[in-house]
């Protein structure tokens, strides 16, 4: 398995990345360091305490996150999310937890199947 | 390796910054904070950060926070933000861009933008700082000289009917400020300046830093623009933290607005420099003489260097004499421009230019060669060997190669030291005194005479002349000039030469014009003369002269010979051989008579014969032309062997009275008529009198004399007493008294019998050699002390032929009466007083028992 798999199987837009960052080497790393941003797991926390501003500020940061990366499936996911919470005011808006879902079962796959690049 | 900029990411996300990092550490030192309190301590760390990429929205502290933090810190002010921002915020952009930021990038990062960003940013940041440094004066903020020559020119361009000035202030003695307080305080007062003309020039103009301690300025210019000025700037000075300090202005005023503006600038500069030092003057105006004063300077410079090649520069000399013998004692070498079209330009026009450039090093070099090659001429043609003083100027001892430089110019042409006097002014010490007194030291060591010049003028200081441990002093002769005015007890002259010798320092009088100043020289005990009294400095070849005549007396070689004291010849300028018969005959047994038959023939030789021939007298016959015995009169005057030298003017008949112009410029006149007698007694008289101005240290003060007879007087007498023994072994001592006569007390009485008295003496003179001493030793008593006298009994003779004389004279009074009594010295051991002990015991006898006669003394 190539990086390019790798983006197809996570839903990842490997084209457009390569046309910002030419270098495939640094796609690699970039995609190995991905495995170590703490975006996700601070808005499963936030979202699990209920702290709405922080799990606006980690979807968001997650978001960015996956758009620097061009894993557009996550990104959507997370895009989702956040604009649910963007305006929440304190208050956990409706579906928000459904959301949260679809992001855990996305950010799950990208894990997997990096790790299985990584591995090999 | 090529010099890595800095650049300070700035995002709390890791991933992301990892990201950044990657995009940027090709090309760049990546420096991180993960916030925005972090990023400024980052930032302090590094002041030298090139640019900042900045997440805006962050913890702890956010970007803008953190970009308003920044932007108020002057040093950090200027590092070039990037701001990145999210979503395509409009209004993220906006607020950043407003806080500060340069310029934004959107996420998702897109690498070759960003990178591309950063280093035109960093470029465009970096140009804009070379260009501030190039516009602007890193110290005060104002124009740098480029800059505002730029500026003028646009500001003339666009407002062509505006009337403007360009002022250029200087702040005097900076380098002082500098040196006493420190350079940063110097750099402090910079600043003030800066400041405060900004505040004073205002929105009128503009402001430049011209050099270290000048500012120029610009303004629009109402027509009082000096009186405001002073105004403005007397407010300001007493805001300065140094506020002694003083700064001058000078304005020039725009009318022609062709002119390069470099010029302009350059004229604001003439006219504050020509207020430099000026005591009380702040500002000035320009006006056209200072730039006529410029181009003349111009022009001297520009010539300057050709001049010095084609030996346009010519060496004059002025003699200086001895005023002890009146002997030819040395030369002072003086420079003259003699230019092939604009004939001889004074030195006080070129000297200050030269000092200032620096070209007076040259010119000195040159003067010594060419004085150094004709002392070895001169020693090679056998003529005397006197010394020749040249100038040293500030700037040849400032390099400080002068001794070799001398040492080596000197032994080139086998020149012994001690016959190149170097004069030094005392104003030459006054930045480096150390490096002078050393200098000094060390060519008095090679065997130099070092002289210090135009003491007394501006800044002279006791002390210096101690310190600088010259040989001689030279006393400025402005100095000489005021100190005769004032009466002699008014006059520091005296101690100050008093002072010298004490010091064991030779003291010359420079610029010594009149009669009056010689006498007061000699009576101050004076060493050496120099001045247009005596001799204009002349070109070498008529010093050449005055050399060869002197090389005509056998053993005349290192020393300088001593003027013979007693003079032999009478010159008489006279075209009729009968009265050269008639003088031949009256003074036969006394002095030869050298005849010239016109004033012409004598002017000729006037500097050559006459110089070392020692005449006593000149008689001038009125009958020959005016004009030309005036002009023999004048050369005389200048002549300083002949300036002690009375003349006589003789006149064919009483008719030539009319002749008031001639008479009056001599010192007698007589006419030809008389007897022999007369003659012979009037020309004696008159060369007596001259004598008594000559220095035989006690008889040119006025205290010593006897009014009525010019004979010493009691005082003077005693003074004179101790020095018998020396000269004119063997001698004898005259007394004698006249008695039966009324005669007065003082000078302020009259009695007939003063009459009698003056006669007698007048006799005296004519019948007593003028180098014995005459003395009227009471009211009636007369002392002659007689010199190398050969037989006694010769004077006995004489003094028996005075009492007859004196009794012809008295015919008609049968009381009147003259005694003497004469002693002769035994021998070398007999003391002064003995002697004169023994002619008053004679001269009692004679009273008492030949009265009227002349009795010798005999030990009894």
């Amino acid at each position: 398995m190539d990086i390019k798999e790798v983006y197809e199987k996570i839903g990842g837009n490997y084209d457009t990345l390569t046309k910002r960052i030419p270098s495939a080497a640094l796609i690699v790393k970039f995609v190995g360091k991905f495995l170590n941003d703490g975006s996700f797991k601070s808005l499963v926390d936030a979202m699990e305490a209920g702290n709405v501003k922080e799990a606006f500020t980690a979807a968001h940061t997650l978001k960015g996150v996956c758009g620097n990366l061009s894993l557009d499936r996550l990104y959507n996911s997370a895009s989702t999310l956040t604009e649910m919470l963007r305006n929440a005011d304190g208050v956990m808006p409706e579906g928000a937890f459904d959301a949260l879902e679809v992001i855990k079962q996305d950010y799950q796959q990208c894990v997997d199947v990096i790790n299985q690049f990584l591995a090999a | 390796m090529a010099y890595r900029r800095k650049v300070l990411i700035v995002e709390d996300n890791d991933l992301n910054r990892e990201i950044l990092y990657e995009i940027l550490a090709d090309y760049y030192d990546v420096i991180q904070a993960c916030n925005g309190l972090e990023a400024l301590e980052m930032v302090q760390k590094n002041k030298d950060t090139a640019l900042i990429l900045l997440d805006v929205r962050m913890p702890v502290m956010d970007g803008l926070t953190f970009l308003d933090h920044i932007k108020a810190d002057q040093d950090l002010a200027n590092i070039p933000v990037i701001v990145i921002t999210q979503d395509n915020n409009e209004e993220d952009e906006l607020v950043a861009l407003d806080r500060g930021a340069v310029d934004f990038v959107p996420k998702p990062y897109r690498p070759q933008i960003i990178l591309h960003k950063v280093t035109a940013l960093i470029t465009l940041q970096e140009n804009a700082a070379m260009i501030n440094m190039l516009q602007s004066d890193r110290l005060t903020g104002l124009f740098t000289k480029e800059f505002f020559y730029e500026k003028l020119r646009e500001i003339l361009t666009n407002d062509p009917d505006g009337e403007y000035c360009v002022i250029c202030s200087n702040i005097e003695n900076f380098k002082l400020v500098n040196d006493f307080f420190g350079i940063n305080r110097g750099n402090e007062l910079l600043k003030e300046v800066g400041n405060l003309s900004q505040e004073i020039i205002g929105e009128n103009g503009f402001c430049g830093r011209y050099g270290a301690d000048r500012f120029i300025y610009v303004q629009k210019c109402p027509k009082d623009e000096k009186d405001r000025l002073d105004i403005a700037w007397n407010r300001v000075k007493k805001s300065l933290i140094l506020n002694k300090v003083v700064i001058r202005w000078g304005v020039y005023y725009i009318h022609d607005k062709s002119i390069p503006v470099e010029t302009m600038c350059d004229r604001a500069i003439l006219t504050v420099d020509s207020i430099k030092g000026k005591y009380l003057q702040y500002s000035a105006v320009y006006d056209d003489s200072l730039r006529e004063k410029l181009l003349k300077e111009q022009n001297i410079t520009s010539t300057m260097e050709d001049a010095l090649k084609n030996g346009e520069f010519t060496v004059y000399l002025q003699p200086q004499y001895n005023l002890n013998g009146n002997t030819l004692s040395g030369a002072e070498a003086l420079v003259r421009w003699i230019h092939p079209t604009k004939g001889m330009v004074p030195p006080f026009e070129f000297i200050p230019i030269f000092e200032k450039n620096g070209f007076v090093r040259k010119l000195d070099q040159y003067i010594w060669e060419q004085v150094c090659i004709k002392l070895a001429e001169w020693k090679k043609l056998g003529y005397p060997q006197i010394p020749v003083s040249v100038n040293v100027s500030r700037a040849d001892i400032f390099p400080g190669d002068l001794v070799e430089t001398i040492k080596a110019i000197t032994e080139r042409h086998g020149i012994d030291p001690k016959y190149l006097h170097l004069e030094i002014t005392e104003g030459s010490c006054a930045e480096n005194p150390k490096q002078v007194i050393d200098t000094i030291k060390d060519l008095r060591k090679l065997g130099f005479v070092v002289e210090m010049d135009d003491f007394g003028s501006g800044h002279s200081s006791l002390n210096m002349i101690s310190q600088l441990d010259v040989d001689t002093i030279k006393i400025d002769q402005g100095f000489v000039r005021d100190e005769v005015a004032k009466p002699a007890n008014q006059s520091i002259l005296s101690s100050i030469i008093n002072l010298a010798h004490h010091l064991g320092l030779e003291v010359v009088a420079e610029g010594v014009e009149t009669r009056e100043q010689v006498n007061r020289l000699l009576e101050y005990d004076c060493d050496f003369v120099q001045g247009y009294f005596f001799a204009k400095p002349m070109p070498i070849s008529d010093y050449e002269k005055i050399l060869a005549a002197m090389s005509g007396f056998e053993g005349l070689t290192e020393e300088k010979k001593p003027r013979e004291t007693h003079a032999k010849t009478i010159l008489l300028i006279d075209d009729d051989p009968n009265y050269l018969e008639v003088l031949k005959n009256a003074f036969k047994n006394d002095f030869d008579i050298l005849n010239v038959k016109s004033c012409k023939e004598a002017l000729e030789k006037i500097n050559v014969e006459f110089a070392q021939t020692s005449l006593s007298a000149v008689l001038l016959s009125a009958s020959l032309p005016r004009e030309e015995s005036l002009k023999f009169i004048a050369s005389t005057r200048q002549t300083a062997a002949m300036w002690y030298v009375p003349i006589m003017v003789t006149l064919n008949n009483l008719e030539c009275v009319n002749e008031t112009e001639l008479l009056s410029k001599a010192d007698d006149f007589l006419c030809k008529r008389h007897p022999v007698f007369d003659l012979k007694r009037r020309v004696i008289r008159m060369i007596d009198l001259a004598s008594y101005r000559r220095k035989e240290h006690f008889c040119d003060d006025d205290n010593n004399l006897d009014c009525l007879t010019s004979f010493l007087n009691r005082k003077g007498f005693e003074n004179v007493a101790g020095s018998i023994k020396e000269n004119g072994m063997p001698y004898a001592v005259c007394a004698f008294s006249i008695d039966g006569i009324e005669i007065s007390d003082s000078c302020h009485e009259h009695k007939d019998g003063d009459e009698i008295v003056a006669s007698f003496a007048g006799l005296l003179n004519g019948l007593i050699r003028r180098e014995d001493i005459k003395c009227r030793y009471s009211k009636n008593e007369i002392i002659i002390i007689l010199k190398n006298v050969e037989e006694i009994k010769h004077i006995k003779d004489k003094g028996e032929y005075i009492c007859r004389l004196f009794e012809e004279f008295t015919r008609g009074d049968t009381n009147a009466s003259c005694s003497c009594g004469v002693a002769a010295c035994p021998g070398a051991g007999t003391g002064f007083r003995e002697v004169f002990e023994m002619a008053d015991k004679a001269l009692y006898k004679a009273k008492f028992e030949h009265k009227g006669h002349c009795v010798v003394y005999e030990n009894d």
